[in-house]
């Protein structure tokens, strides 16, 4: 246990400012939605807002602004965790470290993994907060179905980023990276109306975790010195 | 551990590529259909049929114009058979008639053209919904300070500010719906909550046990009436009309009307796709609808009365050689719902794709045997089965996650 909680430790000296950074960016918006929110209630009234977001066509979608915030976090974790060890080739010394190379890989992707889900929790409780504190739970329920699949999102970034990233072959990091964007996408559809999402969220949690393993298989060819 | 999260691999990349290649296929094949619209003229009582014979976005008048009968009209007979939809035209023409079977054609009766879309599935609900005032002092509708909905003790009034129950106006109105017979929670609500309508004719509620009943506010005191209906009640589409109140579909996607009078007239017809465009004028309502390959009209008189059905093949990309071809190259395609975004699979027939799956298996066995690989491997004939069962797909994945020692 004790080899783990010291790659831990590297790895937290490794991704802890663009971490802190992105999640009080991340922390940032919500409040600013939610400024927006009020001053618009000000401005024209409760009833007239919360009857735009329920029924305007297209309605006020008033959360867009979250949309990317989990993502440029999983970005800025997978980026700070494994590009300056890759592209300096510092990497291999990794490898040597008294640690079985698998349970080595799989440590340093729960950490990222672990700190994903550290600013989610923490942008979602605030989202959840502030938007309970506003609307009625007919909004709020369908609204957090909605930005659910965007917080989903960072996790498939995060993976595809550290497989890409351990990845040996140029030619195949470029296909991981391609394959990676393009599976993204199926998180980030326009939202005609809130709840939008809802029901593929089952679908969308599950290409999520089934990405959670997939560095194993560049670290893999990374082990066995693929070309 | 790794055989699995190259099967993990394979099954995400065959995932995507059933989302995005059938639709880039299609996006680079798919033509612009030749448009066939149907139309029901108010002057002959009869159908008028406009194709277009070549592409009018590039050539000038390639629309023609037919009776049922097969007799080609000129563009101008075209408008005068149709005066509701080619009013301005006329007008300029001095071709407009002054009446239509006895009844003046004056602009009040021109410019009472309805038109609305009919669909048996229900759009995304809030279950919270603002009752209007539907006596107004002034004319129009104004929003109200707070929205209801339904709980299990019955109906429940928000305010908007403070999100506060109100209780005293909560009470009120239970009490009036528990006197008509309606037994909480609701079921379903309808109604057109928007201030952008002429006038107010409140919601209809389906309560617990399928009966329906109108709830309005009328100068602030509850209105609730039962009405009488034993249809399993699939969706309403509630207009703002003098004469209907709401069309209604039940659970079999069967259209019925329901009127200003409280009445609910079945309308006869024998699509049931539960899509419906409507029109209606002082002279005819028609109702619009598509299957497959055909466009359907039903015709019936101001007073529901059946008055006629008509159907042309219309073209369609399903029926073009470019579909045919998605059908032999993509074995099955993954695709979101248009706004409900639910991912569904949509499979084609074994008997299309069947030898596209063989060449890709071949192809792949070729490879193998190529680079001298034992096909007798258990994880080369899993990649086998899968480049079998999801051919191009299974093929690409499979050569992207190639398989090691």
């Amino acid at each position: 246990m004790k080899p783990i909680l010291h790659l831990f430790y590297k790895e937290w000296i490794k991704t802890r400012l663009s971490f802190i950074c992105s999640l009080l960016v991340g922390i940032g918006v919500v409040f600013y939605i939610f400024m927006i929110v009020e001053n618009k209630m000000t401005l024209t009234g409760a009833k007239t807002y919360t009857m735009n977001v329920l029924y305007s066509n297209p309605p006020i979608i008033y959360y867009s602004l979250l949309r990317y915030i989990p993502i440029l976090i999983a970005i800025c974790v997978g980026v700070s965790q494994y590009m300056p060890e890759v592209v300096q080739k510092r990497i291999r010394l990794t490898l040597h470290l008294p640690l079985d190379n698998r349970r080595l890989f799989l440590s340093m992707e729960l950490f990222g993994l672990l700190l994903i889900t550290v600013a989610n929790v923490v942008l979602f409780s605030l989202f959840y907060w502030k938007n309970h504190a506003l609307f009625p739970a007919e909004i709020t329920h369908p609204v957090e179905a909605t930005a659910l699949a965007w917080f989903l999102a960072a996790y498939v970034a995060y993976n595809y980023i550290a497989m890409t990233a351990l990845e040996p072959n140029r030619v195949r990091q470029v296909v991981y990276a391609v394959t990676g964007v393009v599976l993204l996408t199926l998180y980030f559809h326009e939202v005609p109306f809130h709840g939008a999402y809802a029901a593929s969220t089952p679908v969308l949690a599950l290409l999520a975790v089934a990405t959670c393993p997939l560095m194993l298989f560049s670290g893999f060819r990374f082990n066995k010195g693929e070309r | 551990m790794i055989k699995i999260v190259r099967i993990l691999l394979i099954l995400v990349t065959i995932f995507t590529m059933a989302f995005y290649l059938p639709s880039t296929y299609r996006k680079a094949v798919e033509k612009r259909p030749m448009k066939t619209m149907i139309y029901y003229s108010e002057v002959s009582n009869d159908f008028v049929i406009a194709r277009e014979t070549g592409d009018s976005l590039d050539t000038q008048a390639a629309m023609r114009y037919y009776t049922p009968a097969g007799t080609q009209l000129t563009e101008e007979e075209y408008m005068r058979l149709l005066p509701f939809n080619n009013r301005r035209k006329l007008k300029l023409m001095g071709n407009m008639p002054d009446s239509l079977h006895g009844v003046a054609l004056t602009t009040d009766v021109l410019k009472n053209v309805k038109r609305s879309m009919l669909l048996a599935p229900r759009s995304s609900e809030y279950h919270l919904y603002p009752l209007f005032e539907s006596a107004p002092e002034r004319l129009g509708v104004s929003l109200p300070d707070d929205l209801f909905r339904f709980t299990g003790d019955g109906i429940e009034f928000v305010d908007c500010k403070t999100g506060d129950i109100l209780a005293e106006k909560s009470a009120r109105f239970r009490s009036a719906m528990a006197a008509c017979g309606f037994t909480a929670p609701a079921r379903d609500v309808y109604g057109i909550p928007s201030v952008l309508k002429r006038w107010d004719s409140g919601y209809f509620v389906v309560d617990v046990t399928g009966g329906l009943y109108h709830l309005m506010m009328v100068k602030g005191v509850p209105f609730c009436r039962k009405i009488d209906t034993d249809i399993a009640i699939k969706n309403m589409k509630c207009h703002t009309d003098e004469e209907v109140f709401a069309h209604i579909f039940d659970t079999q996607n069967r259209l019925y009307v329901l009127t200003t009078d409280y009445t609910i007239k079945p309308l006869e017809t024998d699509v049931c796709n539960g899509r419906f465009f409507m029109t209606s004028n002082c002279f005819a309502r028609t109702y619009k609808t598509s299957e497959a390959d055909s466009s359907i009209m039903y015709v019936f008189s101001p007073d529901f009365e059946p008055l006629g059905r008509y159907a042309e093949v219309v073209d369609h990309y399903s029926h073009t050689d470019e579909a045919k071809w998605e059908q032999r190259i993509f074995p099955f395609s993954v695709m979101k719902t248009p706004g409900y975004a639910h991912f569904i699979p949509l499979f084609n027939a074994p008997a299309m794709f069947w030898l596209t799956n063989l060449l890709c298996a071949i192809l792949w066995v070729g490879l193998k045997v190529y680079h001298r690989r034992r096909l007798t491997r258990p994880e080369n004939i899993a990649d086998f089965v899968v480049v079998l069962l999801a051919g191009v797909y299974g093929l690409m994945a499979v050569l992207l996650y190639p398989n090691r020692k």
